[in-house]
């Protein structure tokens, strides 16, 4: 097993993708154990025969009918109407926008796309700093992977078979939070750095500029409370939900909106099924993986030696927040919660960790790895909207990291210690 | 020519996906409805078949949607020291790579073959369809990922010339995380 380790390692510093290199490198602990490969097919439709999973192809749908559609425009819109002339307002309506379309939306990467389009022109207008302003959305965009509906989440739920509800329902307390303590690091900012052009206009003309927007954008406002409020009452299945917000989008942009045209549609449908089966081929070959690690008992090893390193249930979730965000600097999001929740899962559950908060601990703190170089998806995003260099985003993205990781810790550990108290 | 027909089917492919990706949005929308409305007023219809024929229509999608995406160099990997070596060696890596993911598909065809075979006697629980239906996706997808591994061959080599190396490190595209 370590060999088929060792290879997966190789293979990936190859530019073997990822889902390839899942699937090859179990093969040698396999072989060890004397399983034919037939094994190979029988795991991955298992995997793949899963209602839960249809989720992603519909939530990234969803999210790209949305782009299309001038959903997170008109977001954008009403942002900058109600905060535009607030000393650091635009930035902090830019973390209101994110937190908004992430309840619409499952992934970063959208998010990050969707807001940063419209805002960072609109900021730098408003005297913020490009990079300030780029650092900004790239920070606020990973609440598109912790604020449900989230992609990486319904993965976690799969790999833990943990409930996606629950889970779902966990993500928006710390989402919160995660929006907050950005908004409030924003204002200190702008008032020490003087970033951002205060022009108070008279109050009337306020309202009628919030009124204007507001009329644009409540349709598009109703998104979460149908796909949110569904799932919650009750209503609809993840699933479910993820569907229905998939024709909600769809009418709102061809009949309500009308930005996009039918002749559009083929080609948004054919490239959300090219980024669902790229996202869904690596959970399929992951699961090969996973399972060449369950006959070599590798977490129940893995497990009996931390425990005999530390029976400390704070001690291992610091060590696996080290371990994360480590992997989260190198590793793509999702193919890292692939990748570690087989192995880390089991072993919180030893420590007396609830999984379903260990698995927002997970998502949580891979989503900081999608702001953090060399490998962040957000940054690559938003360095190409903003038409600068990652390097230069590094200076102001240092104080909004710290944040997070503050943010990270929080999360880690205050359900412990109400837990702990309550006892 | 062998570039012309290949390029025919990834075109082709686009249309498929989408369509697939759109027969599943009907399937799950159609069990929605029934399940909220007509069962409301007092239908008591229940369309499980539409949650089997959805699900194997994601198993379709995801398949073939791998095997695009591995010839148009989509999939998520990690470019973080590939991007780094000079680019002889760059070359050398590509093309280890792309013997690898040969080699595995290969093998996916072959134990795919076997896996559909034996579902020509296994029957899906509710439509009672033929699941070789369903497996032959996988040594499908395979063998179209070792035609397109041509192209890429051909490209890994083609490369070692562009001017602008930047261009084959552009981020993948990874909208889903």
């Amino acid at each position: 097993m370590i060999g088929a380790v060792a290879l997966l390692f190789v293979l990936f510093l190859l530019g073997v993708p990822i889902a390839f290199a899942l699937g090859v490198a179990p093969l040698v602990a396999l072989f060890e154990r004397n399983i034919p490969m037939q094994i190979v097919p029988q795991v991955v439709f298992e995997a793949f025969d899963s209602f839960i999973l249809m989720a992603i192809p519909f939530f990234i749908l969803a999210g790209r009918l949305m782009q299309a559609g001038g959903v997170a425009q008109r977001l954008v819109e009403l942002a900058i109407a109600m905060t535009g002339w607030m000393r650091g307002g635009l930035a902090s309506a830019s973390v209101v926008t994110s937190m908004f379309f992430a309840t619409m939306s499952g992934s970063s990467s959208a998010t990050a796309a969707a807001v940063g389009t419209g805002l960072i022109p609109e900021m730098e207008r408003s005297k913020y700093p490009r990079p300030f302003a780029a650092a900004t959305i790239a920070a606020s965009a990973e609440l598109g992977a912790i604020i449900p509906p989230s992609v990486p989440m319904i993965v976690y739920a799969v790999v833990a078979s943990v409930s996606i509800t629950d889970l779902f329902l966990a993500g928006i307390a710390p989402g919160l939070l995660i929006g907050f303590s950005l908004i409030a690091l924003i204002f200190l900012t702008s008032r020490t750095h003087d970033y951002g052009v205060v022009e108070k206009p008279p109050l009337g003309e306020w309202l009628r500029g919030v009124a204007r927007a507001l009329r644009r954008s409540w349709l598009a406002l109703l998104i979460p409370v149908i796909v949110l409020g569904g799932i919650y009452g009750g209503l609809f299945t993840p699933t479910e939900a993820a569907v229905v917000s998939v024709l909600y989008a769809l009418l709102l942009g061809t009949v309500v909106y009308r930005t996009i045209r039918i002749a559009d549609l083929p080609e948004i449908f054919a490239s959300s099924a090219i980024t669902s089966a790229v996202v869904l081929i690596i959970v399929g070959f992951a699961a090969v993986f996973a399972y060449a690690l369950s006959i070599h008992q590798i977490p129940q090893t893995l497990a009996a030696q931390m425990i005999a390193l530390t029976d400390n249930p704070f001690v291992f979730l610091l060590l696996v927040n080290i371990l994360l965000l480590l992997v989260g600097m190198f590793i793509e999001t999702l193919a890292a919660v692939i990748i570690v929740t087989p192995i880390l899962a089991p072993i919180a559950v030893s420590f007396g960790i609830d999984p379903i908060h260990f698995g927002i601990v997970v998502i949580v703190n891979l989503a900081i790895g999608m702001v953090t170089p060399p490998v962040g998806v957000n940054l690559f995003i938003v360095s190409q909207i903003a038409n600068t260099s990652i390097e230069s985003l590094i200076r102001p993205l240092m104080t909004f990291m710290g944040v997070l990781i503050i943010d990270l810790l929080l999360i880690s550990y205050l359900p412990l210690i109400f837990q702990t108290l309550w006892r | 020519m062998y570039f012309a027909v290949l390029n025919t089917i990834n075109q082709g492919l686009r249309y498929v996906l989408g369509f697939l990706l759109f027969a599943m949005c009907l399937f799950a929308l159609l069990q929605v409805t029934v399940r909220l409305f007509l069962n409301e007023i007092g239908f008591a219809v229940a369309v499980p078949w539409s949650e089997e024929v959805g699900r194997y229509a994601m198993i379709w999608m995801i398949f073939l949607g791998a095997a695009y995406a591995f010839g148009s160099g989509q999939m998520v990997s990690l470019q973080l020291l590939i991007g780094k070596l000079p680019l002889r060696w760059r070359t050398a890596a590509d093309l280890v790579s792309i013997i690898v993911v040969v080699g595995f598909a290969l093998l996916l065809v072959k134990v795919g073959l076997q896996a559909t075979e034996f579902g020509w006697i296994e029957k899906s629980p509710v439509l009672q369809i033929d699941k070789a239906l369903v497996y032959l996706a996988m040594p499908v997808s395979a063998a179209l990922i070792v035609l397109n591994a041509g192209t890429r061959f051909f490209q890994a080599f083609l490369k070692r010339h562009c001017a602008d190396p930047t261009d084959i490190m552009t981020p993948n595209d990874k909208a889903g995380s």
